[in-house]
């Protein structure tokens, strides 16, 4: 009897994996279409021939096809991600943060700039006795960017020793000395989007918090400033998602806010969201869509928006070796956040703006910038833009210093703009802002 | 075709079960069997079919030529056709390439290397037909006269692409006689869900935290240490569970396959840990390598010398690359010690640390294994050392970076239940069970909804990754 019980289970899970397959095979919606939470096309049932049966392309698409075509698919996926979140691995966008990586240069501790370089040195460490920037420790105290439990308990996300705010501190003040008197510079290290989302969408936890602007501002020069991206978000934290929950990014309305922070501190008046037209990236609803169009999209669809210029911008690629050349402000070809200011080109984008504000601006970020710097155009006659991470900083091009070109374009501001998976903790700023400010090179 | 894919699950795997056991008599179940181990290998790789064919072709003509003769010179040349038609049909896919730009490397050479496609499983079914022609010359099996029979020996689909290696010996019997019982039935697709859940629900997201640690974790002390741990699991779960459900379909279609794992990761030394892991690939070098050259039969320089062969052959079976090599050789020295040097050592040893120092051992040479391009792989090790290469040379690497950090905080509880899975936790735990009174009745069914479970489970992962090939499939 018991024999036959299990019997009868395994043959009923067949049938129903058959019921599945076949319900696939002929019933399923062959057209594919698109998932607003992924942010791509699906795989259509694949066109059957000769020669994608022997390249092996048929079988490679069929079964892509049966994954994307699976009843409430987007659903079970909800659910595996869930399911793996409780079993250990926190981590809901791991395939996103892997495009991160793979777009936009490595995270965290890097790759050598040569074989013969060190993966690691000594001063890459932010407590190592090395940094010459860095403040007295004891002057500093420690910070971190942390959860507040259900249960009212506090989960520390990332942790700053007091010797990594002293550190970054004296880092960002010695690029304050290098602009002029007037000059500011802005520093924002913002929560990733699977960590913001943690708060603001799924309500796993109660809250968050982040005190690195509370430890570090104290140790800063006049003109220099720390954000907190949780306090600049608060008064709008009830009114739905600011960050993507299909990659790392945060939404360019969320872009929008922090840029406006930076512009009431530079006494200007942030001009309105829907002041600008959007392109939305699906190349089938390109175009600009009016205020009212865009009010009545779902906020995945929101993050889909790039904002139009509403000057006539030029980009060029700049470098100390070679020529300027021309580059896109916008990349419709490839998808992907990178398609902001027209990819991960470099090492410097020079970005001509066509305002007259008599002020320049220079960007240091990861991507987090890219949506933004559209929002930060009209207040610049000229915007510089870098990217210090391993992957996008490429020395040999480079050919100068970050203060040289600093002079060169007679920068007035600059901005730092990361998320935090360019850590305080990490390369970026535990040694390579400093040593490029002053160096053209690793060594 | 993958086992852990929508394509296998959903169709292939129902339609063939269901057409293999309607099939009149063992004839019928063959050809449904052949048929759908060749469309099995076809689906993805059309043309490589073809190379098995070839192999299995040579070899089944070459029996024939051995069993017609009794002259032994004769014998052993068709038997030396075969094995060496087989063998260079797996030197070239696997080692042409490899060999070509070695030799162009050493002598400078300006030669354009050729993109050779590999066949998957191409060193799974070599060796396995390479059991049947050698061991018809040995007179230990006799000759096959069925091409069809040795095709299905040779193509069987639970078996085909990542093992276990089936000795033609184990299962001559059974490509003329087999029986699929009640109790079989459930105790294979049991055991094949099983696998899958390894697979999809523990290799798969073992192989994601291993991915999130950049250079093999080399950035840091604990990075490397950590990812030579998560790898160490993934391609135990990994591999396991390949064999686990080869095991399970086999025994679903009456063909008992030997075990390919015995939870190596309890092993008490390395010689243990390769009685326990990939238990097939061990035999079949005991059987046709080191024995035939000699064994321990020739004194100890001897043995030494044939360890040595067979350790550097095992390394390069994995992968035409030097890591491979130098990950044979590697279980091959501490085999040898482990024989002549330190036997004494390790018997009064504690049982705790030598398993702690086995799985130590382990790990390093799965982070050796992990790395094919040596100056990477160097960087590993010296991570693992605790140092690293700078211009002035050598200095001490962070304890912890924040890369590192940042997957330990997100994989905390997995690893730790990915490793008690390692160990031989459930059938402790099954065998409390049976010892308490009714049960068995409780384990019947405990094992019911487990399996259902496990299958839901497992399908709901799969549908968020559409392709996840096995490790092994690209030995």
């Amino acid at each position: 009897m018991k024999k036959i019980l299990l019997f009868a289970e395994n043959y009923i899970l067949l049938l129903t994996s058959l019921t599945l397959g076949l319900f696939l095979l002929l019933l399923a919606d062959k057209a594919g279409g698109f998932s607003e939470k992924e942010n791509r096309n699906l795989q259509p049932f694949p066109e059957l021939s000769a020669s994608s049966l022997a390249s092996g392309q048929f079988m490679e698409e069929f079964e892509k096809y049966l994954s994307d075509a699976f009843p409430a698919r987007e659903e079970m996926i909800a659910l595996s991600n869930t399911l793996t979140g409780v079993f250990g691995k926190a981590d809901k966008q791991a395939e996103a943060r892997k495009t991160f990586d793979a777009e936009l240069g490595m995270i965290g501790d890097e790759a050598p700039e040569t074989s013969a370089a060190p993966l690691s040195t000594p001063a890459e460490d932010p407590a190592a006795e090395t940094q010459s920037a860095a403040l007295p420790a004891a002057q500093a105290q420690g910070a971190a960017l942390w959860f507040v439990r259900r249960d009212g308990g506090k989960q520390i996300i990332e942790e700053y020793t007091p010797q990594t705010v002293a550190y970054v501190a004296g880092v960002v003040n010695r690029y304050r000395e290098a602009l002029g008197e007037n000059g500011r510079v802005f520093l924002v290290n913002s929560p990733a989007s699977d960590v913001a989302n943690e708060v603001l969408d799924s309500h796993r936890y109660a809250d968050w918090g982040y005190d690195m602007d509370e430890a570090m501002q104290p140790l800063l020069s006049r003109g220099a400033k720390i954000y907190s991206v949780p306090k600049i978000l608060e008064p709008w934290r009830d009114e739905g998602a600011m960050f993507s929950t299909s990659d790392l990014h945060w939404y360019v309305k969320t872009a929008w806010r922090v840029s406006n922070a930076f512009l009431d501190d530079l006494g200007y008046a942030p001009t309105g969201f829907y002041d600008y037209e959007y392109y939305l990236r699906d190349s089938l609803r390109s175009g600009p869509f009016t205020p009212e169009q865009l009010q009545s999209m779902t906020i995945d669809r929101e993050n889909l928006m790039v904002p139009r210029v509403i000057s006539p911008v030029r980009a060029s690629i700049v470098t100390h070796l070679t020529e300027k050349a021309p580059t896109e402000l916008y990349d419709f070809v490839h998808h992907g956040y990178t398609m902001y200011l027209g990819g991960a080109k470099g090492p410097y984008r020079l970005f001509e703006t066509g305002f007259h504000t008599g002020r320049n601006a220079l960007i240091i970020s990861d991507s987090y910038a890219f949506a933004m710097a559209y929002y930060l155009f009209p207040y610049y006659d000229s915007v510089l833009q870098t990217d210090l991470r391993n992957a996008n900083y490429n020395v040999s091009l480079v050919g100068a210093s970050i203060r040289d070109y600093m002079e060169q374009y007679d920068i007035d501001d600059v901005y730092i703009i990361t998320c935090q998976w360019t850590s305080f903790n990490g390369p970026v700023f535990s040694w390579r802002l400093e040593r490029f400010l002053d160096s053209a090179t690793v060594s | 075709m993958v086992f852990s894919s929508m394509t296998f699950l959903l169709l292939f795997l129902p339609v063939v079960l269901l057409l293999y056991f309607l099939a009149p008599g063992l004839k019928g179940k063959n050809a449904v069997l052949i048929c759908a181990s060749l469309l099995f290998y076809a689906w993805g790789e059309p043309v490589c079919v073809l190379a098995m064919l070839a192999s299995t072709a040579v070899n089944y003509a070459c029996a024939r030529l051995i069993g017609a003769s009794q002259e032994p010179r004769k014998r052993k040349a068709a038997c030396a056709v075969g094995v060496g038609v087989s063998l260079a049909l797996l030197g070239y896919f696997k080692y042409f390439a490899f060999l070509l730009e070695n030799l162009a490397a050493l002598f400078s050479l300006s030669v354009t290397v050729p993109q050779i496609r590999l066949p998957i499983g191409i060193s799974f079914y070599t060796f396995q037909v390479l059991t049947y022609t050698i061991d018809v010359c040995r007179g230990k099996v006799g000759v096959q006269k069925s091409f069809w029979k040795l095709l299905l020996y040779v193509s069987c689909f639970p078996q085909l692409i990542a093992g276990p290696i089936v000795q033609y010996a184990d299962i001559e019997h059974q490509l003329d006689e087999r029986k699929t019982s009640l109790e079989d039935f459930n105790a294979g697709l049991g055991r094949f869900i099983t696998g899958l859940a390894k697979k999809v629900l523990l290799a798969n997201l073992c192989g994601a935290a291993v991915e999130a640690l950049p250079h093999g974790g080399a950035a840091s002390l604990l990075g490397a240490w950590y990812h030579a741990f998560l790898y160490t699991l993934q391609i135990y779960f990994d591999f396991s569970a390949y064999s686990d459900m080869a095991i399970g379909l086999g025994r679903v279609l009456g063909f008992r396959y030997k075990e390919n794992f015995n939870y190596p990761y309890v092993s008490l030394s390395a010689t243990e840990f390769w009685r326990r892991w990939h238990i097939s690939l061990g035999s079949f070098f005991r059987d046709y390598v080191y024995i035939p050259l000699g064994g321990n039969r020739r004194g100890t320089a001897r043995t030494i010398l044939n360890l040595l062969i067979v350790w550097t052959l095992t390394g390069f079976w994995h992968g035409a690359a030097w890591n491979f090599m130098l990950w044979g050789l590697y279980f091959g020295v501490l085999l040898i010690a482990e024989r002549y040097v330190l036997k004494g050592l390790i018997d009064r040893t504690p049982r705790a640390l030598r398993w702690a120092v086995t799985f130590v051992v382990a790990m390093i040479g799965w982070a050796i294994f992990y790395e094919t391009d040596l100056a990477v792989l160097g960087d590993t090790l010296r991570a693992l050392a605790g140092v690293v290469r700078t211009e002035s040379g050598l200095a001490a690497l962070p304890l912890c970076d924040a890369a590192t950090a940042q997957v330990v905080r997100r994989y905390t509880v997995f690893p730790l239940v990915a490793f008690l899975c390692s160990l031989p936790v459930v059938p402790a735990a099954e065998r409390a069970l049976l010892a308490r009174p009714g049960g068995e009745r409780t384990l019947s069914i405990v094992r019911g909804v487990a399996a259902a479970l496990l299958f839901a489970l497992s399908l709901i992962f799969l549908v968020g990754q559409s392709y996840n090939p096995f490790i092994y499939f690209r030995f």
